[in-house]
């Protein structure tokens, strides 16, 4: 009874085996193999005779299994294939359990518990960078002002256009849609307090945070990731130089100096973008627009923008190093970790936004 | 014997500088032909052309006696599935596990069931020498000597007929180098593998090759196996063989 062009079975219950045995091959082979070693075919296979031209490891580990299914030897491999056919008998394993697959309960319980480890990690980094922020203070000639200019740099004034563009349209879209409104009652006037409010108080700390957790908050981690994967932070430590002082507090002070001014560029720009929509929608004119603002909008409202980027900047860069330095394995752990990095920071920025409105409510600012 | 590579007038250049210019090289199926030469003398170059992963500014390859310099990128794919490489640094994907590294080619190449193919990979993981517990390792988490052997594992995944090998004894211990020594007789001996190797280890090159080609100025400026190698009149062969190291490593063979 012929099954295949591999396999072949005659009246006398011999199995023969036939044409080439390679990688290429194997997939039909192992259909083959499949389709017909049903127990009702092929119980009673008294020899398996193979008649192939080739033999490559990958095809006679198929074989050995053949074998062991029935039970037998093969006959007719020419001497190459036999030693093959040694050869992966001598080293077939098992697959080992993969003990990394934990059972759900644990996957459960180290999900719950991952929180509560990064926040421990948040705390003990914080205390780190505290210290280091003392020496520094104590010694202030090692500060490192190349370091500190560099990140002013690359996190301040390459961000100035994408921060004020965007800024711009956030207060040309809160003008237009607080318009509407206002329109409808004739208060037209009243669009300089809306968006001058909206702007200094809420919406410009938080959308330059935004950005700037997404443009540097990531290059931190990336950086300080890609550093540690390459043992570049041992190489530091062993050569005397604290990674604090170099990667993390550089960091640290540009930002809490650069965030504030970046937080003051997006109020102008918004301002900028509410007057324009509010000049062409609701005829308020520049000049009414901006004697209006210092007459209603007290100067504490831009005041707590501006020191909530403090803030801001502050947890941005502490969780941009601190989740560089958490790195763990290898390349693609980088990429992973940077958005672990930039969902973390805008997570605690919100959260601590939402603190400020608690707090300064109750200050009565 | 025939020939499973053979170079014809190679030239390599990069912006400003040529690597190779009109270069012949034979390789003989079934040989371990090692690669010697100084630093930057564009071995790892050659050898990637040879993988065909890139591709020579002017010459020819024959690789399994078929030309491929003109070839499209499709049809050198199932060439390059009869090749297989290890690269300098190991090259392993780094998100995935070792046997999961080595099932990759099987399952882009193949057509063979889940459970087989990880069975398969799980045989070469073995056959490259690793214990079982390095099966469900991240690569990261492997020695230098494991990394190596499951590189070459990977390498091995389809059963190539040339496997080509970027300094394997680099910086591993002498067991470790020793082992790999064995490993790639025994692919040569068992699985009738012809093995190209590039390779500064004396020891392994006494040890292993059949052959030795040695690069400088811009050509193979000579095959031979190692004891005419050693003993060759150009100026910059015997430099590379009349230090105290490599006399060293001819006298432990001897
Ligand atoms: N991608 C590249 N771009 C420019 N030059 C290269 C590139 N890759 C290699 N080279 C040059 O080619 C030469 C040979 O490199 P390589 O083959 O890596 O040397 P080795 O013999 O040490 O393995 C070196 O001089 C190197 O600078
Ligand atoms: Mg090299």
């Amino acid at each position: 009874m012929p099954l295949d062009d591999y396999l072949y079975l005659d009246t006398e219950n011999k199995l023969y085996l036939q044409g080439a045995w390679h990688t290429k091959t194997l997939a039909f082979i192992e259909t083959q193999v499949r389709n017909h070693c049903h127990p009702e075919y092929l119980q009673s296979v008294t020899h398996i005779h193979a008649d192939i031209t080739h033999l490559d490891t990958n095809a006679a580990y198929l074989l050995v299994k053949l074998c062991r299914y029935f039970n037998l030897d093969p006959e007719g491999l020419t001497k190459e294939q036999q030693q093959t056919f040694t050869l992966v008998t001598a080293h077939l394993s098992p697959i080992p359990a993969n003990q990394n697959n934990l059972p759900w309960l644990a996957s459960f319980g180290k999900a719950c518990l991952s929180p509560i480890l990064q926040a421990k990690a948040m705390l003990a980094f914080l205390g780190e960078m505290s210290w280091a922020l003392a020496e520094q203070i104590r010694q202030p000639s090692k500060i490192r002002l190349g370091l500190i200019l560099s990140v002013i740099e690359n996190a301040g004034a390459y961000a100035i256009p994408i921060i004020s563009l965007l800024s711009f349209l956030m207060g040309a879209v809160i003008a237009y849609q607080g318009g509407l409104q206002l329109q409808t009652y004739g208060a037209n006037i009243f669009i300089v307090e809306l968006v001058s409010l909206t702007l200094l108080r809420e919406l410009a700390p938080l959308i330059t945070a935004i950005i700037v957790a997404g443009r540097s908050g990531s290059a931190f981690t990336a950086e300080i990731a890609t550093m540690s994967i390459n043992d570049e932070i041992r190489a530091m430590q062993s050569l005397g130089l604290s990674p604090q002082h170099i990667l993390v507090l550089p960091k640290v002070m540009g930002l809490i100096f650069v965030l504030p001014l970046l937080t003051a560029l997006a109020d102008v720009a918004g301002l900028a973008g509410g007057m324009l929509v509010a000049l062409l929608q609701l005829d308020v004119s520049f000049s009414e627009f901006l004697q209006r603002v210092p007459e209603t909008v007290s100067v504490n409202h831009f005041l707590v923008g501006i020191s909530k980027s403090f803030a801001f900047a502050w947890i941005i860069a502490h969780v941009g190093c601190m989740q560089g330095f958490y790195v763990q394995g290898g390349a693609d752990s980088v990429g992973r970790q940077t958005t672990k990095s930039v969902v973390q920071s805008i997570f605690l920025v919100i959260l601590a936004d939402a603190l400020f409105s608690i707090l300064f409510t109750w200050l009565k600012i | 014997m025939s020939s499973i590579i053979h170079i014809q007038g190679l030239s390599t250049k990069f912006q400003t500088d040529t690597v190779h210019e009109n270069l012949h090289l034979r390789v003989k199926t079934g040989e371990i032909l090692g690669i010697v030469g100084g630093s930057g003398t564009g071995k790892s170059v050659l050898l990637s052309q040879i993988a065909l992963l890139r591709r020579p500014n002017a010459g020819e390859v024959y690789l399994f006696e078929q030309a491929t310099a003109n070839l499209s990128e499709k049809a050198l794919l199932p060439i390059r599935q009869r090749i297989g490489v290890m690269f300098q640094q190991g090259a392993l994907f780094s998100s995935y596990t070792v046997l999961e590294n080595i099932c990759v080619p099987l399952r882009e190449h193949t057509k063979l069931s889940n459970n087989l193919i990880r069975e398969l990979a799980m045989l070469k993981l073995k056959l490259a020498g690793l214990p079982d517990h390095a099966a469900h390792k991240m690569p990261n988490e492997l020695s230098g000597g494991m990394l190596k052997r499951a590189a070459v594992a990977r390498a091995l995944a389809l059963d190539p007929e040339l496997l080509l090998l970027d300094e394997p004894s680099a910086g591993l211990d002498p067991v470790g180098a020793h082992a790999l020594d064995e490993l790639m007789i025994s692919l040569n001996t068992t699985l009738k593998l012809t093995l190209v190797l590039v390779s500064h280890d004396l020891d392994s090159l006494w040890r292993v090759t059949h052959r030795v080609a040695f690069l400088g100025r811009k050509q193979v400026l000579q095959v031979a196996d190692m004891q005419t190698l050693s003993q060759s009149d150009d100026e910059l062969i015997q430099n590379y063989f009349s230090n105290p190291r490599a006399h060293a490593a001819q006298a432990r063979q001897l």
